[in-house]
């Protein structure tokens, strides 16, 4: 009978053994154990910070009690909440000083995939069957985004097929057995502050993303390492550092910009219906 | 009382929120605490309840005859027909639905079409905890079930033209340092009103009223439902959740959305069931 319509992907632990006995290494959990600078950070009032929040974010002015449900960030440079738009979006992973450092394996799954894809034998299930685009990818997607923080937690919600990252702040990663039978389009991450700069280590992984759409490959020992933060009042910087062994010769990164958006409101994405025209971001074609 | 009286009543009950609302010159304004995951509690776990004491209309409630039993081969989800909430058209939608269930064939939720369940039907997701996330401007609710968003704009009037959408525009306030009161409008139709797959039509209004215990052990979210496109009259009902830590899962339901056996949906039964597609990608 259908009552259980959809069927997640931690219902069969037969497929969570087989997760297991296909990994050949224990991922390293990534640490979330950095220190809370927000005292220190309070105190500065610098130039700096000047500079990075003096934007008007739609939450500049948090209000509420200490020890209360809304979160105040104790420096402008911290308060990174409000909506996000990319200016520009490129089908294909730019990487910091040069190309991608695929090693042989990933050279091979590279054009594995372009082709797979080019003929139709490999459908990009995050445009067709809108599942989420997994980190890196959804980084450089063209819609809007919203960043909420509270209480000891940073959430990240895309318009684009409604992805939420909740990511906790200065907690420990998931156990390393989570990490290897609970795999994520998203992944598990943990944050924490290093100065103005807000670090999201990433690990977990599921191998059904690709890195771009051109279908850049990574596995599921992939793990990245996310430094976020305001360049000024109204933009926003994400340096993201992947490390994939399986797949690259050493670790690599891509760098994406944001825009504050305050007069945007995300809407409701549902695969195959209207969404948000965003045929002004530069480089997106829709297509015919 | 007429239709808009009542729901004026619900929206502005108590005190008046404009002293409340948030501003630079006012009074500081306790805001009640919402933070963390909420499991729903209740002898049914996916449908309303009525609410204890309320003289007015309530909920459409399992058909005594035909009961829901949870952990057991008792799972038809058939309600009594007799609610005289009903508007003739919406029984006639209602009824097969319901003798199919009878019949042993379950119609699907919104959220097995990997579909929003929109308002007020998120609250009726089974499969984790949703969560409140509270900041100066907005709440938003979130739901590991399809990763489920909705967002509530605080302190601010409805738009002009809110359009139809499946979370339709909602926006909301504190009152009386325990609850959170939600007005939702520009709802689309696509949407099951309750577990019982009772449609709705896209003039329907939900106000919601979100309250914390002050142990903050339990919420119970008690909500009114006016829609004279499908309704006779606004009938209200509760739901009810206990506190539990935060624990927000990746469930993705396109992935893997798959039926066994024979269904009801579309108005027929079926085995074969669809999950939303782009035929064209978006960029």
């Amino acid at each position: 009978m259908g009552r259980n319509s959809c069927r997640y992907k931690h219902a069969s632990s037969a497929e969570q053994g087989r997760a297991i006995a296909s990994r050949r290494r224990f991922i390293h959990a990534a640490g979330g154990t950095g220190l809370v600078l927000a005292a220190a950070l309070a105190a500065v009032t610098g130039a700096d910070a000047q500079r990075a929040g003096g934007g008007r974010g739609q939450q500049d002015a948090p209000t509420g009690t200490p020890g209360g449900p809304i979160y105040t960030p104790p420096s402008p440079a911290m308060n990174i909440s409000g909506v996000w738009w990319t200016q520009s979006y490129n089908p294909k992973i730019q990487v910091l000083g040069g190309d991608l450092p695929l090693n042989e394996k990933g050279s091979a799954q590279y054009a594995r995939n372009m082709g797979a894809l080019k003929d139709g034998t490999l459908k990009d299930e995050a445009r067709h069957l809108c599942v989420p685009d997994g980190v890196p990818r959804i980084l450089g997607n063209p819609y809007p985004f919203q960043i909420i923080q509270t209480p000891g937690r940073v959430t990240f919600v895309y318009e684009l097929n409604h992805v939420i990252r909740p990511i906790p702040l200065d907690k420990p990663q998931v156990s390393a057995e989570e990490l290897e039978v609970a795999l994520y389009y998203s992944g598990h991450s943990v944050a924490h502050w290093e100065g103005y700069t807000l670090v999201i280590e990433t690990a977990g992984f599921n191998e059904k993303t690709f890195l771009d759409a051109t279908g850049a490959p990574h596995s599921d020992a992939m793990t990245t390492i996310e430094r976020i933060k305001k360049l000024n009042g109204t933009t926003l910087e994400d340096v993201i550092t992947i490390t994939d062994p399986e797949m690259f010769t050493k670790p690599w990164s891509s760098r994406f910009v944001y825009e504050l958006h305050p007069e945007v409101r995300l809407e409701d994405y549902v695969c195959g219906e209207k969404h948000r025209d965003i045929s002004k971001v530069q480089g997106v074609v829709v297509p015919k | 009382m007429t239709r808009s009286a009542l729901l004026l009543g619900m929206i502005f009950g108590g005190l008046a929120w404009p002293m409340l609302a948030v501003s630079e010159t006012g009074p500081a304004q306790t805001i009640p605490d919402f933070s963390g995951g909420w499991d729903r509690i209740g002898d049914l776990l996916e449908t309303f309840e009525a609410i204890p004491g309320h003289p007015g209309a309530g909920p459409l409630l399992v058909d005594p005859l035909h009961p829901h039993v949870n952990q057991s081969r008792d799972l038809t989800w058939a309600p009594a027909l007799d609610n005289p909430i009903l508007k003739a058209e919406t029984l006639a939608k209602l009824r097969p639905i319901a003798e199919a269930e009878i019949r042993g064939i379950p119609h699907i939720k919104d959220e097995g079409h990997c579909q929003p369940s929109g308002v007020p039907g998120l609250l009726n997701v089974r499969g984790g905890l949703i969560e409140l996330l509270q900041t100066p401007a907005q709440v938003t609710i979130i739901h590991p079930v399809d990763q489920q968003v909705r967002r509530i704009y605080l302190d601010v009037p409805h738009s002009q033209n809110p359009g139809h959408t499946w979370y339709g525009e909602s926006v909301g306030h504190y009152e009386g340092g325990d609850t959170l009161v939600v007005d939702t409008i520009g709802l689309n139709d696509k949407t099951q009103t309750d577990r019982f797959g009772t449609p709705h039509s896209d003039q329907m209004r939900v106000v919601e009223r979100y309250r914390v215990a002050g142990d903050h052990q339990t919420l119970e979210v008690q909500f009114t439902v006016d829609d004279p496109g499908a309704f006779t009259m606004p009938w209200s009902a509760r739901v009810r959740f206990r506190a539990r830590p935060a624990n927000f899962t990746e469930q993705i339901c396109a992935e893997n959305n798959r039926f066994v056996g024979l269904v009801f949906d579309g108005g027929k039964a079926t085995t074969s069931v669809y999950t939303p597609t782009a035929g064209k990608p978006d960029f």
